[in-house]
């Protein structure tokens, strides 16, 4: 359901993982627009029980990306999915490091827009 | 490990990097590098045991089938896959994987998971039988990481040591930093012997630990982490021990980067550290973030004491009440603003004119301003327009108000300021004339360039009241006088003001009464036609109630009286419906004399004026040709376009419309042509002047001849002498009334005049009638 908002591609490093990862999925503020949500900062909660607070200028700031692919195919559980909020580390080094890092929110289970 | 062996490990470390801060730059090498690696790689081996102890207690509550379902189970046994995988596969754990006992430990870690997986995924929820075994397995993943963990932290204290030899070496031969070397070598050698004692202790006692310690330990980090509230610790030196989440968040600091620093040398806010420790209550401080925002912080600190008394910890907390904060002003911005012009409202301006009053001895004047014609603006262009132009208008009187005015918006297009400490009645003047002439320019807006005038009322405290209501109310009656001057007026308030408005007040107060307890009746004067002297119409003129009639009140007075009174509505209406009551009668007598009503144009009649025709009209059954309205010059300069359809409506109907008191007002002649008219009447003071010199029949003659080519009848008004008849009659005029011709009166008398009219083809007033005040009606 979330992919009829369009698929989008992101190939880039990741701070975990060795190698470049090709991605793909939709435009956090495709999301946003789609279900009218209006605030200032996105708390995104994990399955692990992580917690992160995204500022909304991040989704404008950078070309993030809500990843439900992993090099065309679903991303399960154990390889970070079924979502991962992955923000573009190869293009845009700052995002390494903290505060950005943290953001980067994998097995992604909420998202509630304050 | 708990946190209190942890926290002398992390400050082992921590002086001991602060030691190598200090030497400089050059001494930041590899091993330095290595030691941080390795004190990350005990961190990320301790969260991976965290995220197996949370499984291990999801286990139970799944088994016991009280807790997730089956695909929530499946989803937390790949949470927990992964977080191994971490250790293994991962950069995070490439640290641990360099070292071969350390790398033995993680892949066993990773085998037995893998070993225990099946039965994992094949656990049904509430199948206690199967958990026994699986526990086993879980448990046996455990024995390992807490090796892991233990051996983890043991490899970064032997690497702390070395680094603290070599750093040691290093600085020999830096005569300068020898001292302070020296002394943080000794410092560290202690609490390194300590700290390794304690950890090999811990790890001695890590296999019985009991699994509810480190969950509590857990918890608890996750709960501060969790909490909307920055905290940060600092041990008994100052350095941070502790920086959670959101404080993470509010400075861009980050904790593995704040650890064993100094907090003002990192840049940490001072928000966040120095709020004074213990005392009572919360302190409000401002947070500038990285991000350019700026946080409104509620910020304590507490001291944490050892057993002995001394010093362990400083804990700062801030809450982060930003929101409510921007919340709660804009609430207060808007309890005490127009949110239209954002100018001060009428609630705040009340209370701010009481707070100047009561300081003793304090001079104010207060300027109230009305805007002349604004309803018309807002009927013609809308309310958007209207809205626009009130934005505008209040922007040009906060500039001309100055700095030590306030200026308010009390609601519609009324205005109010506030000026304090006048040096007198003429520099409140010189105020009030600024603020009119800041609108003296036309406004331009969106909507075009619109001219827009101000009336003024003053009032000035301490002469004309001591209290804000008091001077409110006497602001007003001079800015009500001011408006009923002209447009434009400034007014400062006065007693002879007080008491014209006290007459009016009971004159309103008088016809209310009267029009509620039928206490008003119409008198009727006779229009003569000038060829034969046959009436042609009566005028109907409202009689004041008997014995109650204010002195020296003028019709202008009883039509403001009325507009500002809200009576005018009811008063027309009833005029209306009682004047063609009248003329139905005499028809029905076969004496058809239509009957003229005059109307005051203001916008509360011109709204209704048809639907008040209508209704006088079906109520009577009068045929519409018998009903004459008399309008004034001023529709003309009101809202004319609205004016001209409605009327032109009603003369389709086959009413008749004349313009009452022609000469007196404003009227262009470019109007008077595109205005639906019948008939022109031209006002007494011209017809008083015939006979008194060429001038006045000039005028007249004009008029008349004016009249004629729009093809209008014209009629004279208050012709009292003989002289002036036979002028009108030479200049051709066709219609006349007057004392001379018929004074008002009753409908019974005017009867009998229109049969002699009927009969004998002529009539001449013969009698004089006690005259008694009569006015227009309104």
């Amino acid at each position: 359901m979330l992919e009829a908002l369009g698929l989008r591609e992101l190939v880039t490093t990741t701070p975990w993982t060795e190698g470049e990862q090709r991605f793909s999925g939709v435009d956090p503020r495709a999301l946003l627009r789609m279900v009218e949500a209006h605030g200032s900062e996105l708390v995104a909660a994990a399955l692990d029980g992580y917690r992160a607070v995204i500022p909304i200028a991040d989704l404008e700031r950078f070309p993030l990306l809500l990843a439900t692919r992993r090099d065309g195919r679903p991303m399960p559980v154990r390889e970070r999915g079924p979502l991962w909020l992955v923000y573009p580390w190869r293009t845009h080094p700052e995002t390494v490091e903290q505060p950005y890092r943290g953001r980067a929110v994998w097995q992604l289970r909420s998202i509630v827009v304050r | 490990m708990d946190r209190r062996r942890l926290g002398v490990v992390l400050l082992a470390a921590l002086c001991f990097l602060a030691a190598l801060a200090s030497g400089g730059a050059r001494l930041r090498e590899q091993r330095l590098l290595d030691l941080e690696a390795s004190l990350h790689s005990g961190w990320f081996a301790s969260r991976a045991e965290a995220h197996l102890l949370r499984f291990a207690k999801l286990l139970e509550r799944y088994a016991a089938g009280a807790g997730l379902d089956r695909e929530g189970f499946l989803e937390q046994v790949d949470v927990l896959v992964l977080a191994v995988r971490r250790l293994v596969r991962e950069r995070d754990g490439a640290g641990l994987m360099a070292d071969p006992v350390l790398a033995g430990l993680a892949l066993e870690v990773e085998q037995r998971l893998a070993e225990a997986e099946p039965d994992l995924l094949a656990l049904e929820p509430g199948d206690e039988a199967a958990l026994a075994a699986i526990r086993e397995k879980v448990d046996a993943i455990g024995q390992p990481l807490a090796e892991l963990v233990a051996r983890t932290y043991d490899q970064f204290l032997r690497a702390a040591a070395d680094s603290g030899r070599l750093a040691a070496g290093l600085r020999q031969g830096i005569l300068w930093s020898l001292g302070l070397t020296g002394l943080s070598g000794l410092l560290l050698a202690g609490l390194v012997a300590s700290a390794v004692q304690e950890a090999r202790s811990a790890r001695r006692r890590a296999e019985h630990a009991t699994s509810a310690a480190r969950e509590a330990e857990d918890s608890l980090r996750m709960l501060v982490d969790a909490l909307p509230v920055a905290v940060t610790a600092r041990d008994e030196r100052g350095r941070l021990l502790l920086v959670n989440r959101h404080a993470a968040e509010l400075t861009g600091i980050a904790e593995s980067a704040a650890l064993g620093r100094d907090p003002i040398e990192i840049g940490l806010p001072a928000a966040l550290c120095t709020a004074p420790v213990d005392a009572r209550g919360f302190q409000e401080v401002d947070l500038d973030c990285p991000d350019g925002s700026r946080r409104h912080l509620l910020a304590t600190a507490r001291r944490v004491l050892r057993e002995d008394g001394s010093l362990a910890r400083t804990v700062h907390i801030a809450l982060d009440v930003t929101e409510r904060r921007e919340a709660e002003e804009q609430l207060r911005h808007l309890a005490e603003h127009d949110p239209l012009t954002g100018l001060a409202n009428r609630s705040r301006f009340t209370r701010l004119l009481a707070a100047t009053l009561a300081r003793p001895g304090r001079r104010l004047a207060l300027h109230l301003l009305d805007l002349d014609g604004f309803k018309e603006i807002n009927d013609s262009l809308g309310h958007p327009a209207g809205d626009r132009l009130l934005v505008a208008v209040a922007g040009r009187l906060a500039g001309a108000a100055g700095s030590q005015a306030t200026v308010a918006r009390l609601g519609g297009d009324e205005f109010a300021v506030l000026q304090p400490d006048p040096e007198g009645p003429a520099e409140a003047q010189r105020l009030a004339g600024r603020l009119a002439d800041s609108l003296a320019q036309p406004v331009v807006t969106t909507d075009g360039r619109i001219r827009v005038g101000a009336s003024i009322g003053i009032a000035l405290a301490p002469e004309h009241g001591r209290s804000a209501e008091e001077l409110l109310r006497h602001a007003d009656i001079a800015l009500y006088r001011a408006k009923a001057t002209a447009r434009g007026s400034v007014l400062p308030f006065s007693a002879e003001l007080a008491a014209a408005q006290a007459i009016r007040h009971r004159l309103a107060n008088a016809l209310e009464s009267a029009l509620q307890h039928g206490g008003l009746a119409l008198r009727f004067q006779p229009i003569l036609r000038l060829a034969d002297r046959r009436v042609t119409a009566c005028e109907a003129l409202l009689r004041w109630p008997e014995g109650r009639a204010p002195r020296r009140v003028s019709t202008a007075d009883v039509v403001a009286v009325a507009e500002e009174s809200g009576l005018v509505g009811p008063l027309t209406e009833w005029v209306l419906r009682t004047a063609c009551r009248q003329a139905r009668f005499w028809s029905e007598r076969g004496l058809a004399c239509p009957v003229a009503v005059n109307l005051s144009m203001t916008p509360s009649i011109v709204d209704r004026l048809e639907a008040m025709v209508e209704a006088a009209l079906d109520q009577s059954g009068l045929r519409p040709d018998l009903l004459e309205l008399e309008v004034t010059e001023n529709v003309l300069i009101r809202n004319f376009d609205q004016a001209v359809g409605i009327l032109e409506r009603l003369r389709r109907r086959g009413i008749k419309i004349a313009l009452d008191d022609f000469g007196t007002g404003y009227s262009a002649l470019a109007y008077l042509q595109r205005f639906p008219l019948d008939k022109l009447k031209i006002d007494r003071r011209f017809t008083s002047e015939l006979g008194k010199g060429p001038a006045g029949l000039a005028i007249v003659d004009a008029i008349v001849r004016l009249g004629h080519a729009l093809e209008l009848s014209i009629v004279a008004e208050g012709v009292e002498r003989a002289e002036q008849l036979r002028l009108l009659d030479a200049v051709g005029c066709d219609e006349a009334q007057g004392f001379l011709l018929g004074a008002p009166d009753t409908p019974e008398r005017v009867l009998s005049l229109l049969e002699a009219s009927a009969t004998s083809g002529s009539t001449r007033a013969t009698d004089r009638f006690a005259t008694e005040p009569l006015l227009a009606s309104a």
